[in-house]
């Protein structure tokens, strides 16, 4: 009986273990951060299982955005000051193409089904459209002033742009460029965010320190906002979409966020100027830029600490969802 | 000092706190001062008295009011030598990290969206204190390019490298010298 007990016991391990590596598996894979760097005109690229550079890559003049699709193996940089996108090959990092935009490109964000580029143009309030087959094929529309962060379903048919001197998110239909609906948030919409189910956008609004819930089946903003720190520009969830992570640019901090209750539940001390925010599923980490220090910071999801600070180029902005995943 | 007031008199424009541009743009500048941290961030925190060590400043006058949140803070008015005034809020003093936080509200610098800090540390030398000094704003021109002389980052960046050399410079002689 007791030699039983043992045999199951000892087979119950054995394939408890066995799942301990299944689950570790499914993870596996390598994961790279792009990180533009506005001060001196380049790109640096994280390797985030090392914590290091491995490339600087010179791009145009203050870069901002990123956007990457793993699916093409490109990142997508807009350079503001020259009025450009750098279209970069992720599998050896270099910059084949520079794309001139008339405007001041700031935003950007990819389609998941990577065939549509789509490009915020600050101060003439348009939005592009560019076929990433074609980079010459490009749409265009007209929304409200200032328009600022992107981010685009998951089925790819709806892009929602944060409309920042308005205060209002567009819905618009990708197929026609139409907008379906204008939503009121609140003061100064920058960065936006999508929940992995797609049922609620995040708009973080700088002015007034909340974070507005829109109901993605409604296109409405549900009761609550939430609290956060100073001046936050950026956010992104945890794909178990239970935690929002916000970055406060003006008090130096990222809050956690339980989505179940709504309520901060931590708040992290980060460099000076902490502006973009991504999540490294691979690795269970929350990255954030300091444009203030020149560096990414790694935060440890499993316990919302700092693990360590990688020194990048000056004032590390990375506006946008600056991870690639490669699967092994 | 010459060149500080040279750019005040270039700088006409009003500032706007309702939009910006798109690169902000920083200036940090630190000093080390011959003075132990609690005299030098006394000095500092001082809001309503930068005219005792700021050489371009010709007097300040504080008020309590709400700010555009509705919340009661502290502003001061910023005097110029030479004409001008600058509107500034303090955000917070924090003595644990000798830390003083402000913004400009209104006046002639010709930056938008202006905020800073001051903070002491001691060292490097016993006795020694080190200010360091950190702005971050956007130009003045909120359009595409091509961005007229006077609204851009570098009018912008060479307005506050002049406030924050001329301040610190002056400040260290200041501490320095009195007993």
């Amino acid at each position: 009986m007791q030699n039983l007990n043992f045999i199951t016991r000892f087979f119950l391990l054995l394939s408890f273990i066995g799942t301990l590596a299944a689950c570790a598996s499914a993870n596996h894979g390598s994961s790279f951060a792009y990180i533009t760097n506005q001060g001196d005109n380049t790109v640096s690229v994280v390797d985030l299982a090392k914590s290091e550079v491995i490339k600087t890559i010179a791009v145009g003049k203050a870069p901002v955005g990123v956007a990457i699709s793993s699916k093409l193996s490109r990142a997508f940089i807009t350079n503001v000051e020259s009025q450009s996108i750098s279209v970069i090959n992720t599998d050896n990092n270099t910059v084949i193409e520079t794309i001139a935009i008339k405007g001041s490109p700031v935003g950007i964000a990819i389609a998941p089904d990577s065939k549509t580029l789509y490009v915020a143009d600050w101060y003439s309030d348009r939005i592009l459209a560019i076929d990433t087959g074609d980079f010459n094929v490009q749409r265009e529309l007209i929304v409200a002033k200032a328009p600022a962060g992107l981010i685009v379903s998951v089925d790819s048919k709806t892009l929602y742009v944060a409309e920042r001197d308005t205060n209002e998110i567009a819905v618009i239909d990708t197929k026609t460029l139409a907008i379906i609906k204008q939503i009121k948030v609140g003061k100064h919409p920058f960065g936006l965010t999508l929940s992995p189910d797609n049922k609620h956008l995040y708009s973080v609004n700088v002015y007034d320190n909340t974070v507005s819930i829109i109901d993605t089946d409604t296109n409405q903003t549900t009761q609550n906002t939430i609290k956060v720190g100073e001046h936050p520009y950026c956010a992104v969830l945890n794909p178990n979409n239970k935690t929002l992570y916000v970055s406060n640019t003006q008090d130096d901090t990222v809050s956690v966020i339980d989505l179940v209750t709504q309520k901060r539940i931590a708040t992290i001390d980060v460099g000076m100027t902490p502006e973009g925010i991504s999540f490294d599923a691979i690795n269970n980490q929350v990255l954030v830029t300091s444009w203030g220090e020149n560096q990414l910071s790694v935060i440890d999801a499993a316990t919302n600490t700092v693990k360590s600070n990688i020194k990048t180029g000056d004032k590390s902005r990375a506006f946008g969802q600056f991870v690639l995943t490669k699967p092994r | 000092m010459k060149k500080f007031l040279t750019l005040l008199a270039l700088a006409t424009l009003s500032f706007n706190a309702a939009a910006h541009g798109p690169s902000p743009q920083k200036v940090e500048k630190t000093v080390v001062i011959k003075a132990a941290p609690a005299k030098v961030w006394a000095m500092v925190k001082d809001f309503g008295n930068m005219q005792k060590w700021h050489p371009a400043i010709e007097s300040v006058k504080t008020e309590q009011k709400k700010d555009d949140t509705g919340t009661l803070a502290t502003f001061r008015t910023l005097n110029l030598k030479g004409g001008g005034e600058i509107v500034e809020k303090l955000r917070s003093a924090d003595d644990a990290d000798m830390k003083l936080r402000y913004e400009i509200v209104s006046g002639v610098a010709p930056v938008a969206d202006y905020n800073a800090f001051m903070q002491v540390t001691a060292g490097p030398g016993a006795g020694e204190s080190t200010v360091t000094w950190v702005g971050r704003f956007y130009r003045t021109y909120k359009l595409n390019p091509p961005i007229p002389a006077g609204q851009d980052d570098a009018t912008a960046v060479n307005f506050i490298t002049g406030v924050f050399d001329g301040g610190l410079a002056n400040l260290k002689k200041v501490l320095e010298n009195s007993k």
